[in-house]
């Protein structure tokens, strides 16, 4: 009976300290890094999770030209003529860009030069070389049909100061809104990392048909 | 990264936008084709194309909608032979080219007048002497209609002939009848930097070039005397020179130069070029010039003015592209003359192999120093068949 006793003593003894060796030891010095290196599973392959957007700056040279009607006005005769804009714009734009569309807001500020007149057989009026200045917002929607070509819309919101200089007494000379609200349809073309080209055109009015043509350097 | 998927909405909104001129184009460096030579008989584009440049057309311009999606590729460029698949003697190769053109200038105004022209009608016939094709005959005989071919309308005339010998891989000598050689030869004849600078359609003259290619970079020299049917006062005399430089791949700067003079008039051009590929089938490029002309008649000061051609090429899918051309010109930059601008847009389609379809609508603007004038419009549709 006493051999009986001591062997489940013994067995329990040794039971309780199998036990004991298999429990987490609280002053384990293994840091709380190694432990998690050990329990992090081997590194798989996986891809870099898609930019969800990218955001530029640029600043842009473009042409402007576009033609309006010129309104003529002398006593009591009215006419209408052509008067033609061909001018220089700077922009400073932000763009954000995502995987197959994107959008900017721009602001732009230029100058050219307007010519106007010479068609009317009831008022006498022809005029070349009048300056003009011009000022808006162009904010821009597009479609991306590449990473290198996308196509979209511009709004172009603007206001045109020019003054037609009389060419007689007694003439009023008026061409096309100060304040214009327009769209363009365009393509921009990314030629270098930095460069692009911009092309649009829309109408600006009845009979009137704006292009804006140029390049954007981006940063 | 190409991820555009078609929809025939855009095509229609495309004809509805109204949509210029095109054959082999030099926009298709594209599709990595930067060399007139890999689909031309003429190493600087234009007239017939060689049998790769016909299988090419096939498989890679044109669409292939007609085509079972089992049928492979070779099948199809197989099938792009003269009498299609059936082979022809190694020694002829023949070929027709037709290009109709429908216009309407100032659709919607009073003025409105429209017309068909039959631009092209070409046979061609190209013999070799040899197997390699190291020495060859290219022949266009053409056929005008309305559009006078030095003073003769309906008329059927000689167009180009001339003899190409390949010294080696980097050296092809044309004798005969042939375009000069100078800048962009893009298809449209009527653009600012072909017919108004002697180089348009009927512009071909009898001389001698000498072609150096390399991989990186090619260069042709070009003695010319008038193209045969002219009068001898009208023939224009003299030389040219225009090369390429691959910056990187699918990007090509270049320049040409230009001397040659009649009894008439004398001319000097100078033009700067670049093509770039965007991604596959789009391209875009440039031609920007001065051009100098003194009419000897008039006795008058050299008239020195300017061109520039921006087009762009944007393929939607395989046989569909949007095509965007912006002209710009002006006749003297030293005195007050006018800068005439044109833009055209539209469509460019190879539904269906051996036809080119293309309609577009052109804008155009004349800025006077002097006084108003009014816009222009054209629309287009054009109809070209090869074989």
């Amino acid at each position: 009976m006493k051999k009986i006793f001591l062997f489940l003593f013994v067995s329990s003894l040794l039971a309780h300290t199998a036990l004991a060796q298999e429990a987490p030891s609280e002053d384990s010095e293994e840091t709380p890094a190694a432990t998690e290196a050990a329990e992090t599973p081997a590194p798989k392959t996986t891809a870099k999770p898609r930019a969800k957007s990218l955001e530029s700056w640029g600043v842009g040279l473009s042409a402007l030209q576009w033609n309006e009607p010129l309104k003529l006005q002398q006593g009591v005769t009215n006419d209408t003529d052509y008067a033609n804009f061909n001018g220089m714009t700077l922009s400073l734009q932000k763009e954000i860009s995502y995987y197959r569309w994107g959008w900017s807001m721009g602001a732009f500020l230029g100058s050219g030069r307007a010519s106007g007149g010479g068609n009317s057989s009831a008022i006498s009026y022809e005029k070349g070389k009048v300056a003009f200045t011009v000022y808006g917002i162009s904010p821009r929607v597009f479609y991306r049909l590449s990473g290198r070509i996308n196509t979209g819309l511009t709004a172009m919101i603007f206001m045109k100061n020019i003054d037609w200089p009389e060419d007689a007494g007694n003439q009023t000379i008026n061409s096309g809104r100060n304040t214009n609200l327009m769209g363009l349809m365009d393509l921009n073309i990314r030629l270098f990392q930095k460069w692009d080209f911009y092309s649009g055109i829309g109408p600006l009015a009845e009979g009137a048909t704006l292009w804006k043509v140029g390049v954007n350097y981006r940063f | 990264m190409k991820h555009f998927k078609f929809h025939p909405v855009f095509i229609f909104a495309a004809l509805l936008l109204g949509l210029n001129q095109a054959q082999a184009y030099p926009d298709f460096i594209g599709y990595g084709y930067s060399s007139c030579i890999t689909c031309h008989y003429n190493g600087h584009g234009g007239g017939a194309l060689n049998d790769y440049g016909r299988a090419l057309y096939a498989t890679e311009i044109t669409a292939r909608d007609i085509f079972p999606k089992k049928m492979e590729e070779e099948e199809i460029a197989a099938q792009s032979g003269f009498l299609g698949s059936k082979q022809l003697p190694w020694w002829i190769r023949p070929g027709i080219k037709y290009r109709g053109l429908w216009m309407k200038m100032d659709p919607g105004s009073k003025s409105s007048m429209e017309k068909y022209i039959n631009m092209q009608n070409d046979v061609n016939l190209t013999l070799f002497a040899d197997k390699k094709q190291r020495l060859t005959l290219v022949s266009t005989i053409s056929y005008t209609g309305l559009e006078a071919y030095y003073g003769k309308t309906n008329t059927w005339f000689a167009k180009e002939y001339y003899l190409r010998w390949k010294q080696n891989n980097n050296l092809w000598i044309y004798l005969g009848q042939l375009d000069k050689v100078f800048g962009i030869r893009n298809v449209d004849h009527t653009a600012v930097n072909r017919k108004a600078i002697t180089l348009g359609q009927f512009d071909q003259s009898q001389g001698l070039v000498a072609h150096f290619t390399y991989p990186d970079w090619d260069i042709a020299l070009n003695a010319f005397f008038g193209n045969s049917a002219q009068e001898d006062n009208e023939k224009q005399k003299g030389f040219s020179i225009a090369g390429e430089y691959q910056v990187y791949e699918k990007f090509k700067v270049g320049g040409s130069v230009l001397s040659s003079e009649s009894d008439i008039a004398k001319w000097n051009l100078l033009a700067f070029t670049t093509r770039m590929g965007l991604s596959k089938g789009s391209a875009i490029m440039a031609e920007a010039g001065f051009k100098e002309k003194t009419d000897k008649l008039a006795n008058t000061d050299a008239q020195l003015g300017t061109y520039a051609l921006i087009e762009t090429l944007v393929n939607i899918r395989r046989g569909y592209n949007i095509l965007s051309v912006i002209e710009h010109s002006k006749t003297d930059i030293n005195k007050s003359s006018p800068e005439t601008m044109r833009w055209s847009l539209g469509a460019l389609f190879f539904p269906l192999p051996r036809l080119e379809f293309r309609t577009m609508v052109t804008n155009a603007k004349t800025y006077m120093d002097t006084a108003g004038a009014p816009d222009a419009w054209m629309l287009q549709g054009q109809v070209h068949v090869s074989y």
